[in-house]
Formats: C-alpha cells, sequence, structure tokens
C-alpha cells in the first residue's frame, strides 16, 4: 500500500498502540496498523456531524500546516480516499490466493476478483508470471467462487483491483518461489544463493533442472508471512510493464469463451424470463396462464416469491428455449397494480432534488462575482452487452449459482437471507461476465434466480431481456449539481479566486452491496445516507488553489433502481466543476489550459496537463464550430488529462462529433500497456456516449426507453479515428487505479471544446438534447 | 411433427419444428452453438450476427423456418481445422476484445466488409461497422484490425 504522507500521520495517531506491542512480530504490528486505521475511520464516519469530523481530520492530520484549516474544510479525499478505505478494509484479507503446481508443472491460479473485460485477469497473471518466473501461457487461471473467509476482500469495483493485487499477489507469488528455491537448494546441495528460475524450472549452477512440480504443490489459503516476502526489484521485469494481449482473446474471436448463459454446468438448467410489471414498482395482483402454459416447450410458470425486503419482479415462465419463454411470457394474462410512483418524470425528480439542495455561499455585494451554475445529468443505464443473467439450482441441499458478480459475498449472504438459508449453504460461483460499468455491483439475477428455482423446484438459466435491463435498472441516480466560483472583481490589484462551492443532490445511490461492506468493517453498522457520505467524501475533491472550497452532498430516494454508474460521482460531479475550471479561467481573462496550469496543486496533474497541451498541440488556430476542450481528474491515486476536439453543427439533424482525443495518464507504474490503453479509449467512448448521445427518461413512473435502439450508446461513426494514449513514466509508487479515471475528464473536455465551439455554457445533458443546434 | 433441415458449420441438422422459435435461440438453446449472444434480441446490436448462405443476418429476428435448407457460418465455424480467417488473427494482434460479449458479431461484420472491399476507408468502415454495438468501445482496435486483416488478406492472395 503507499505510504504517502497522510498515511503516515494516521499511524502516528495508532503509535502509541503500536509501542504497547513492541514485543511482538513483524506481522502482528501490520496487524495493529490496520487495527489502529480502521477505529480512526470508524470514529471518523460515525462523527455525528461529517463535517465536523472532516474538521478535526484536517486538524488532526495537517497540524504543521495552520494555514489549512484558515484556507477552508480540506476534502477528506485528499487525505484518505475510497481506495484506501478498500484497502485497508480489504487488507486483512488479501494474502490469500490458490496458486498451485500441478503435477504437468502447470500453474494453477485462482484469482478473487472479477473480469468484466477490463483485463484484470491478464494483469494478475503478469504479475504472478514475472513473480514465480513462469510463462504466461503455462498458467490456468479462473476466478474465486465467493469465500466467506476472504470478507472484505473479494470485491471489484472502485477502479482498485490492482492496486489492491499489487503488494500481496507479488508478495506470495515471491514467498513461493523462495520455497521452490529452498526446496532446489537441498536437492541440488547447495546453498539458495546458487539456484536461479526460469519458465517453472530451478537451476543449478552446473545449469541441471528440475522442474517446479518436484518441489511443491503450491500454495492456498491464508498466507500472512507472505507480507515479509522481498518481491522482485522493477529493473528485473521481463514482463510487467511489456504490452500483454488478453489471455482470453483466442478464446473470444473463436467463440468459445462461455457466459454464464453459455454454460453447461447443470445440464437441465432450463431457461427462464420474468414478465415485469409495467411500471416500477408495480406488483403482479392475479394471472392467467391458461393460454401460455400450454405452449410448446412451456415447463412452469409461477408467481415470483417477494424477496426478504418484500420487494416483487413479476411471473417467472420456464421453457425449453427463451424463444418459448418469450412467447410464453407474452401470453400471460397479468393485472399489476400501479408502481407507487406513476406520476413522477424526470421534472418532478429534478423539482425535488431543487428543493432538498443545499445553498453555495452567497457573493459579497460589489466586491465579487461569480461563475458557474445549475448543472443536470439524467438517469443513465450502464447497458452491458450481456445482460443479468444467472444459473441456479435451488432443488438440492445446496443452493448453487453460477453468475457475474463483482461483490460475491455480498451475493452469496443476500440469497442465503431471501432462501432462508445459511451463507455456507450458498455456492457461488463467479463467471467472467459481458461488461459491468458499475451493473455488476449488484447481482439481481443471481437473487432472484436462486428464487425462481426454489419455487419451481428445478435449476434454471435466468436472463433479464434488453428491455428489462433498460427499463428495471438499475441506472446511474439523475442528478443535480449547484456549482459557483467567486472571484474578487479586481479593481486595483488583479482578479483572484476566493472560494468554490460544489453542491449536489442526487437521486440516492444504492451502494448497499460489497463497498457498504467494505466501509461497514471499518466503521460499524452505517446508514444508507452515511454510505453515500462517506463515498462522495471520500472521491470529491478540488484540485486546485481556489480559496474555500467545500462539496456537499444531499441525497433522495425515488423509484429508479440505482448503481454506480463508471466513476461513481465523479462522472458528474467533477465533470461540473471541470466545467467551471473553464468558465472561471474566461472569467479572469486567461487561457484554459495556463489557468489550470497556474492554480493546480498537484505536479503530476501539471505534467499530464503539459503532456497533452503539447501532443494535443493546444490552442491551434480551428475552424469555425470547431474547438478543443480539455478536463482534468485525480482520483485512484492517479492522474488524468485529456484534450478533444470537437466539430459541432447548427443543423439540429447533426449531433457534435469528436474527431480527436488526446490522453495522459499518470498511474504511477503501468502494468499491461495495451490492457491499459483499451480501459482508457473505453472510458473516453463513455464520456461520447452519455455526454453527447443519450440518456433515459423517467416517464409516469416508468422508463421510456427500451433497448439499444433507443438508449443509443456510442458506435463506430461516433469514435474517432485519431486517439492517443500517453503514459507518465513509472515513479516508483504502487501502480494506481484507472478503470474509470478517464471518464470524468474526457466528459469535462467534451463539454468544455463545445463551450468554446458555440459559445453556449453546458447545463444539461446529453447535448444533443439539449442544445439541438449547438 | 414437421421437421427442418439445415446445415451449420459444414454439420447437417434435422430438428422438430413444433414451435415458431427464432433462429437465435434454436441454435443457442436447442443446438448449444453459444457463439451468437444474445444483446437485444430485436436485431439492434448485432451480438447475435452469423452469416446464412453468405449473408449477414440476426438471428434473433430471423423465423426458424427461413432457414429451410440453408446453410449458415457461426463464429465457431470461421476458423477452418483450427486455422484462424485473418479478421480473427487480426483481432487478437490488435488485442480488440475487451468483455468480449459482441465480438463474434463484429468479426463476421468485418469480414463480409472485406469480402465485399478489400480496402475499405474510414468512412466505408463506418459505414459497415455502425450497427454492430459494442458497449466496451473497442471501436478504435476494430478500425485497426480492420485494416490489418485487409493487409493479411491481401499478402495471402
Amino acid at each position: 500500500m503507499t505510504k504517502s504522507n497522510h498515511a503516515e500521520q494516521i499511524e502516528t495517531i495508532t503509535s502509541s498502540q503500536k509501542h504497547d506491542q513492541s514485543d511482538s512480530d513483524d506481522e502482528h504490528i501490520v496487524e495493529t496498523e490496520n487495527t489502529g486505521r480502521r477505529k480512526f475511520i470508524g470514529y471518523m464516519l460515525k462523527g455525528s456531524s461529517f463535517a465536523v469530523a472532516l474538521h478535526i481530520t484536517g486538524g488532526a492530520l495537517r497540524p504543521q500546516d495552520a494555514n489549512a484549516q484558515l484556507l477552508g474544510i480540506p476534502e477528506l479525499a485528499d487525505e484518505l480516499d475510497l481506495t484506501d478505505l478498500l484497502l485497508i478494509s480489504g487488507d486483512p484479507f488479501y494474502y490469500d490466493y490458490l496458486i498451485k503446481i500441478t503435477s504437468d508443472n502447470r500453474v494453477r491460479f485462482e484469482l478473487p476478483r472479477m473480469e468484466v473485460g477490463q483485463g484484470i485477469l491478464t494483469a494478475a497473471m503478469m504479475i504472478l508470471a514475472e513473480e514465480l518466473d513462469v510463462e504466461m501461457s503455462s498458467i490456468d487461471a479462473t476466478l474465486s467462487p465467493a469465500e466467506i473467509r476472504r470478507a472484505t476482500g473479494q470485491i471489484t469495483g472502485g477502479s482498485h483491483a490492482i492496486t489492491s493485487l499489487w503488494d500481496p499477489l507479488r508478495k506470495v507469488a515471491a514467498a513461493l518461489l523462495l520455497k521452490i528455491k529452498l526446496s532446489a537448494a537441498v536437492h541440488f546441495g547447495l546453498s539458495v544463493n546458487e539456484i536461479s528460475t526460469e519458465n517453472g524450472f530451478a537451476i543449478d549452477n552446473d545449469g541441471s533442472r528440475i522442474a517446479y512440480s518436484e518441489l511443491t504443490a503450491g500454495v492456498e489459503g491464508r498466507n500472512d508471512a507472505a507480507r515479509l516476502a522481498q518481491p522482485k526489484d522493477p529493473s528485473q521485469y521481463k514482463i510487467i510493464g511489456t504490452q500483454q494481449k488478453r489471455v482470453d482473446a483466442r478464446d473470444i474471436v473463436t467463440g468459445k469463451l462461455d457466459f454464464a448463459m453459455d454454460l453447461d454446468v447443470v445440464p437441465d438448467a432450463m431457461p427462464t424470463l420474468v414478465a415485469r410489471p409495467p411500471s416500477l414498482g408495480g406488483r403482479v395482483i392475479t394471472f392467467d396462464d391458461s393460454e401460455a402454459i400450454g405452449l410448446p416447450g412451456v415447463l412452469a410458470i409461477k408467481e415470483v416469491p417477494l424477496d426478504v425486503d418484500a420487494n416483487s419482479s413479476g411471473v417467472a415462465v420456464v421453457a425449453r428455449s427463451f424463444g418459448e419463454a418469450f412467447r410464453a411470457r407474452d401470453a400471460l394474462n397479468i393485472s399489476w397494480s400501479v408502481g407507487a410512483a406513476e406520476n413522477l418524470s424526470d421534472a418532478e425528480v429534478i423539482e425535488q432534488l431543487r428543493a432538498i439542495n443545499l445553498p453555495t455561499l452567497p457573493n459579497i455585494p460589489l466586491a465579487t462575482d461569480s461563475v458557474g451554475g445549475e448543472f443536470i445529468f439524467p438517469y443513465l443505464a450502464h447497458a452491458p452487452m450481456e445482460t443479468m443473467t444467472a444459473v441456479a439450482d435451488a432443488t438440492g441441499s445446496k443452493v448453487r449459482v453460477w453468475t457475474g458478480a463483482k461483490t460475491p459475498l455480498a451475493a452469496q449472504a443476500k440469497i442465503a437471507r431471501d432462501l432462508g438459508v445459511l451463507p455456507t449453504d450458498v455456492e457461488l460461483n463467479v463467471i467472467q461476465s459481458g461488461g459491468s460499468f458499475g451493473r455488476r455491483l449488484f447481482f439481481d439475477a443471481a437473487v432472484e434466480g436462486a428464487r425462481i428455482s426454489q419455487i419451481v423446484n428445478r435449476p434454471i438459466k435466468l436472463m433479464f431481456t434488453r428491455q428489462d435491463d433498460t427499463k428495471f435498472g438499475r441506472a446511474r441516480p439523475l442528478s443535480l449539481h449547484n456549482v459557483k466560483a467567486t472571484y474578487t472583481r479586481g479593481f486595483l490589484i488583479g482578479k483572484k479566486v476566493l472560494s468554490f462551492d460544489h453542491r449536489a443532490a442526487t437521486a440516492e445511490l444504492d451502494l448497499e452491496h460489497g463497498f457498504g461492506d467494505g466501509i461497514t468493517a471499518l466503521g460499524g453498522e452505517l446508514a444508507p445516507a452515511a454510505f453515500s457520505q462517506t463515498i462522495w467524501h471520500s472521491t470529491q475533491l478540488v484540485q486546485y488553489k481556489f480559496g474555500v472550497t467545500s462539496l456537499l452532498l444531499n441525497e433522495k430516494k425515488f423509484v429508479v433502481p440505482t448503481s454506480s454508474w463508471r466513476g461513481i460521482y465523479s462522472g458528474t460531479a467533477a465533470v461540473a466543476n471541470e466545467i467551471v475550471v473553464d468558465e472561471l479561467a474566461r472569467a479572469m481573462n486567461k487561457d484554459e489550459y495556463q489557468f489550470r496550469l497556474q492554480m493546480l496543486d498537484d505536479d503530476r496533474s501539471k505534467a499530464v496537463l503539459r503532456k497533452v497541451s503539447q501532443e494535443g498541440n493546444w490552442g491551434r488556430s480551428m475552424e469555425k464550430g470547431r474547438a478543443q476542450g480539455l478536463g482534468l481528474h485525480k482520483e485512484y491515486k492517479s492522474r488524468a488529462a485529456v484534450l478533444v476536439e470537437l466539430q459541432t453543427f447548427k443543423d439540429p439533424e447533426k449531433e457534435s462529433k469528436v474527431t480527436k482525443i488526446v490522453v495522459a495518464l499518470d498511474v504511477n507504474r503501468v502494468l499491461n500497456p495495451t490492457g491499459l490503453e483499451a480501459q482508457v479509449i473505453g472510458a473516453a467512448t463513455d464520456a461520447i456516449t452519455y455526454m453527447i448521445r443519450t440518456s433515459l427518461h423517467l416517464d409516469n413512473g416508468a422508463i421510456r426507453e427500451s433497448s439499444y435502439g433507443d438508449f443509443e450508446i456510442a458506435r463506430m461513426r461516433n469514435t474517432p479515428p485519431d486517439i492517443e494514449v500517453h503514459f507518465m513514466p513509472p515513479n516508483g509508487e504502487t501502480p494506481g487505479g484507472a478503470g474509470e479515471l478517464v471518464v470524468p475528464a474526457a466528459a469535462a473536455a467534451i463539454a468544455n471544446a463545445f463551450a468554446r465551439a458555440t459559445g453556449i455554457a453546458p447545463r444539461r445533458f446529453p447535448l444533443r438534447d439539449f442544445y439541438p443546434e449547438g | 411433427m414437421p421437421q427442418i433441415t439445415f446445415n451449420v458449420n459444414n454439420n447437417p441438422v434435422s430438428i422438430d419444428a413444433e414451435n415458431d422459435d427464432e433462429l437465435l435461440y434454436l441454435l443457442r438453446d436447442r443446438l448449444g452453438i453459444t457463439g451468437p449472444k444474445y444483446g437485444c434480441g430485436v436485431g439492434v446490436c448485432g451480438a447475435c450476427t452469423i452469416f446464412k448462405d453468405g449473408e449477414l443476418v440476426r438471428p434473433c429476428i430471423v423465423p426458424m423456418e427461413e432457414v429451410e435448407g440453408a446453410s449458415l457460418t457461426t463464429i465457431e465455424g470461421l476458423a477452418v481445422d483450427d486455422i484462424l480467417h485473418p479478421v480473427q488473427e487480426a483481432w487478437i494482434n490488435e488485442d480488440v476484445a475487451q468483455c468480449g460479449f459482441c465480438q463474434a458479431g463484429q468479426i463476421l461484420t468485418a469480414v463480409k466488409l472485406l469480402e465485399s472491399n478489400p480496402n475499405p476507408n474510414e468512412d466505408d468502415i463506418d459505414e459497415a461497422m455502425s450497427d454492430n454495438i459494442c458497449r466496451c468501445g473497442t471501436y478504435h482496435r476494430i478500425r485497426k484490425a480492420i485494416k490489418h486483416a485487409a493487409a493479411l488478406i491481401q499478402q495471402t492472395t
């Protein structure tokens, strides 16, 4: 884990505890440090007022910086961010891998994370191959099933996968390699220093070789002693930092990669669909299946039982094929109760959010002026290509489920609660999935599938239709942001920025998945609102010297089910901030690039900004209607800068087109440049989707969109051929996160280019809906 | 019971046609050919794309009776005896895939493009590929891979 200054400060607070246990071994001290940090964070989270806790935090953490409190409340994320929270809660469980050396001298490895296309399986195999001196092609890797002992160490999300694998996987592999060398030393009758290793063999100084499989069976289970292992020096790396293609690339292009619905794990698991209500929250009153039950292939039709929280879903249809299930579903005659929010539409949600939003600081009359305004980001579907799916068999003594879950232990626990069994009686197998973007933090199909399997008493394959996935969520919550930057008018001296306020009011973000567990593990039981506040304050910051800054969140629950969308709050809030940074620069008669460079309080951000400016030729003259735009983002221990070029059209039939994207990234160390570049380009494409093209609409209690036909994500013609991605060189620190990093920066760059091309201040998105003539 | 007979990836198939399933569900749920994926079920995403008698179709909207006597090729049948098609080679070389769910449809669509236009420019690629959705945003690399595949095909002919 990165030991930055603030981490050392936190440890100072716990030093008396460390002192008391000075006779314990190193391993114990590691535990104690964590316990101390966890207590401290728990105290912070449970403070009666979060703002007060923040103040204490600022003071406690930076006693040497007396001006800090006068300048404003430091953002929590500057001191302790979500990556830290996830790492601290997960760390006690990280030194636990299955790495078996098989009799044919191959390596069997289980990754206790989720692969959804982001490439972490490939990256983890690179770390393992590097530290164990084996070839990538000799590793057979799968995803770990839910394993209760992993607790908060089996969560994938918040872009912390690589950061959280880096030390533990390197060290466990290094400890195994040392064990192999020691065995080889005994075998050859030499000292361990005379043994080298290569491609799965230990070699003595005469070149005699012995396979690893002759020396060890590998490791399995918790292995905290490995914390003391010494991984390789980066100067020796042969694999880490090199271009490695996806390990499943060949299986993908030949159609061999199996997703959950392709599995043949339970041969008689039958295709299952659910008939869902016409509006959100609607319930089955009665249903008549007489026209459906006799159709070809139909095996069972049952109302889905309410879940343990009394949520209803609809009527399940099991058939021999999904086509037959579709037809039977459509032949059902169901009488639905109207959802609780039958008259609720986007406009009312916006109005209610506006009513709960906290006020920004007032201007001082005559002396100060301000820029900014109200930004609104709509509901947004995650829309992964593979909808929510699960194979479920609740017919035996153990409930068995195969599904894509980024928080498999939360899924296992929820299934157990729903079915009234112990979590240990639920076998939850994690299956590589077709995309997530935040959607698979939740495991709705797995939970519903287990209930259906139980009620129809047969194994099933539950698939959400695309329409289910679009209409019933989950979605990125609609959010409203009031952003205001104040500056002196500068009668005698120059203009000076005095304050930066962000007041967000969002539809409540459902965080009661594994993130919640991770945070609860630190802070004790928290109400849902405290989850949100914790995520907000541990992710949101302003990285500019803007005087007094305050970023506050208020939330309200509505009927649309929600889940974090790639970037969590940053995909909206940080974008609004960067738009206002551009407006502030112009208000102060400064160039947007120069102004950022002057005001940034972060050297790594300055470096990536300079990089995109140079590589993207910032300030070059453009034809009328075209412009460049900049966006920055700092999160996950990483930094991103994006420069885009945008072409806008007066013709309302034509939408703005991104013609070039230049990205510079500082992630401390790049493991796999080709994998990271793919994430960057994907994130930039996401930004095109939600800033320019599409959204969901809540319309009288139901989502209006139903498929890719009306939820129009970016396509080939919306993606520029000209995309450049630049990485900063390694700086010795633990690799930072990057899966979400570029989303806010690219989104801001698009909005800023739009403003510079058209003179329109973008406030609502997608741009093509709200500014058709721009 | 009526039977439908057709050929898929060079294997003859004869199956009862008591229902009126779309071809996708016949392939996936009754024949176990899972390369074509369900992405939308209404023909707008392209994840299930296959060849039917040399033309691209979206089997989620093709009624099964339309395949009587037809010859089908799915992604599983594109490589010949484990020798990959140049488009598959290019897809691996450019490391196109992320989650991979849409790629069978992308690859077969690119195969068709290169059959009809061995040297496509940017606009040709936009035109041919814009009806296939990739939620991960691999379009940039798909574009590179199509050009790469075009060069591979030209080398071998």
